[in-house]
């Protein structure tokens, strides 16, 4: 069954066209990659699925809720969560604080309960505290929680960056370029872990990848975009063959 | 020395007072990057407004709850109607957008209350208690522990809550922080809320110590808090804490050196030595206080 579909979602910024009535939907359990040159509009259309842009036209239907004008925060709470190409970690916390934050609709706690230290809001910041622990664990980070992101490696920020949206208890999970400056043997294992967590948590991915090869085994479905459009859209054995993505990526007479 | 030891006692708690304004300034900063000037104003109408409660009879301790309130929400309001707007505008407009809420507050506190000087009623009695043969003035000592109390509070409150982890995220990166789910407009009106009742706290005591209220209490409170905020580091918790703890002795160690006519002018060449010298503040630019 449809989980998400976006129809006809336009954007254009200062008269550049970034997206061109772009229609993309996904399937429950579905992994969805998204490939492209850069300049396609690929990040676009996560800022736009993640509420921080707004589409000039069209809409994005959750479940078959409209949720175009939904600010960020709240499509965060219903479940779309994302990781960023160039990690968006919080530098000055811990890893462990970075991964509690990412959990941070899931607290139940008003302003008045926090300052009251009730109960039940004690009981909410343990219990948050633990799922995030057990996030942490689950990315393989479960030493570090006490490291500052600047002590960590680019690979270790990576998975705490996946810890922190695990952290958010998605159902669908935007990643966008997840192994952006990897080699393949490290891109390898992290899309493992990711398919590991897309297992335990039922998630419904959607993938910005620029490794083709790498992708091209780990989605069910990929699309291809090109100048803001959707150029191709099919099984990833059918498009990594399909003459138009060649020639996208590699330019005309490379086939 | 005996003297100076009195005096230590008077200059603490100016400094906790001028502590507790200047927070108001760095905890706004330290989110947004912005300079609060209507900070001043906002605690100069809660300190009328806590006046004008007493002078309707009620109850002291409920009158200075209800005034530290109100300044939470003047605040709310400015963020709301004069910051929200302009928040991602080049930082000069927000500047000017804050003076404007400033200047708009004050005039419309003269129309209220008049341009005259109040005195303002004496709620904590004022008489000599005497340690280790040191006469401190009951005032002093418990105007710095209301103060120390609302400073350590807040900081618990900052440093260890969920909602202070949250603040922390905002604070850092506003785009991510709203990924994560937390509502970024909500913690930032919260943070100028908290300004806001600290600020009253801090001008009802100022009020009280020198037993004046006046609509220019605004800017002069402006500009100690935020020489305060400057001399510990701006957007800094410690800082603006140490900050107003040391301006106040600085004051005070110059008006028993060389007249209280030199108490205003300490601030302002705190203001220039620092800019000049350490332009970071004592904390220096760290903004990472969570360990």
């Amino acid at each position: 069954m449809t989980l998400l579909s976006c129809e006809g979602i336009s954007k254009s910024f200062l008269g550049v066209k970034a997206l061109v009535d772009v229609s993309i939907s996904v399937v429950e359990g579905e992994t969805l990659g998204i490939i492209g040159p850069n300049g396609s509009g690929k990040t676009t259309f996560f800022n736009i699925l993640s509420g921080l842009e707004r589409a000039d036209a069209g809409r994005i239907l959750l479940k078959g809720r409209d949720i175009t004008r939904t600010p960020p925060h709240r499509i965060s709470a219903q479940g779309i969560v994302r990781t960023f190409q160039n990690l968006r970690l919080f530098g000055g916390m811990t890893a462990l604080d970075n991964v509690i934050c990412g959990g941070h609709k899931e607290a139940p706690t008003g302003f008045l309960g926090q300052i009251a230290q009730t109960a039940r809001v004690r009981r909410a910041e343990a219990e948050g505290r633990e799922h995030a622990r057990a996030c942490l664990a689950d990315v393989g980070l479960g030493a570090y929680e006490n490291a500052f992101t600047t002590q960590l490696s680019y690979g270790q920020t990576k998975r705490l960056e996946l810890a922190r949206a695990l952290n958010g208890r998605p159902r669908i999970l935007l990643l966008d370029e997840p192994t952006a400056g990897m080699n393949d043997v490290q891109a390898g294992e992290i899309l493992e872990l990711v398919a590991a967590m897309r297992q335990r948590h039922a998630l419904t991915l959607i993938v910005i990848e620029h490794n083709v090869p790498v992708l091209a085994r780990f989605a069910d479905r990929i699309v291809v975009m090109d100048a803001g459009q959707k150029l191709v859209e099919g099984l990833p054995g059918d498009v990594v063959r399909d003459a138009r993505v060649i020639e996208a990526y590699l330019g005309t007479g490379a086939a | 020395m005996v003297y100076y030891l009195e005096q230590l006692s008077n200059g603490l708690a100016i400094g906790s007072i001028y502590a507790l304004i200047a927070l108001g300034y760095s905890l706004v900063y330290s989110i947004l990057n912005l300079i609060n000037f209507a900070h001043g104003y906002v605690i100069m109408v809660g300190a009328f407004v806590a006046l004008q409660l007493l002078a309707l009879g009620v109850h002291p301790a409920l009158a200075v709850l209800l005034a530290c309130c109100s300044g939470a929400l003047i605040a709310m309001l400015v963020e709301r109607i004069a910051y929200r707007p302009v928040r991602h505008a080049n930082r000069v407009i927000p500047m000017i957008s804050a003076l404007g809420a400033g200047l708009v507050l004050s005039a419309a506190a003269q129309l209220i209350w008049g341009p005259e000087v109040r005195s303002f009623p004496q709620l904590i009695p004022r008489f000599p208690v005497e340690i280790g043969g040191i006469n401190l003035s009951s005032q002093s000592l418990v105007i710095l522990a209301i103060s120390v109390v609302l400073v350590v509070a807040s900081s618990w409150f900052l440093h260890r809550t969920r909602f202070g982890l949250a603040a922390q995220c905002v604070r850092q990166d506003m785009v991510a922080a709203q990924l994560m789910g937390i509502p970024v407009n909500t913690v930032i009106v919260a943070i100028y809320a908290l300004g806001g009742f600290l600020g009253v706290a801090g001008s009802i005591l100022f009020a009280m110590y020198f037993n004046a209220v006046f609509i220019q209490m605004g800017l002069l409170a402006t500009t100690k808090a935020w020489a305060a905020a400057m001399l510990g580091g701006i957007g800094s918790f410690q800082g603006a804490f140490w900050g107003g703890i040391l301006l106040g002795l600085a004051e005070t160690l110059a008006v028993i050196t060389v007249g209280s006519a030199y108490r205003d002018g300490v601030s302002m060449a705190i203001i220039v030595g620092v800019l000049l010298l350490r332009p970071a503040g004592l904390f220096g630019t760290t903004i990472k206080e969570r360990s």
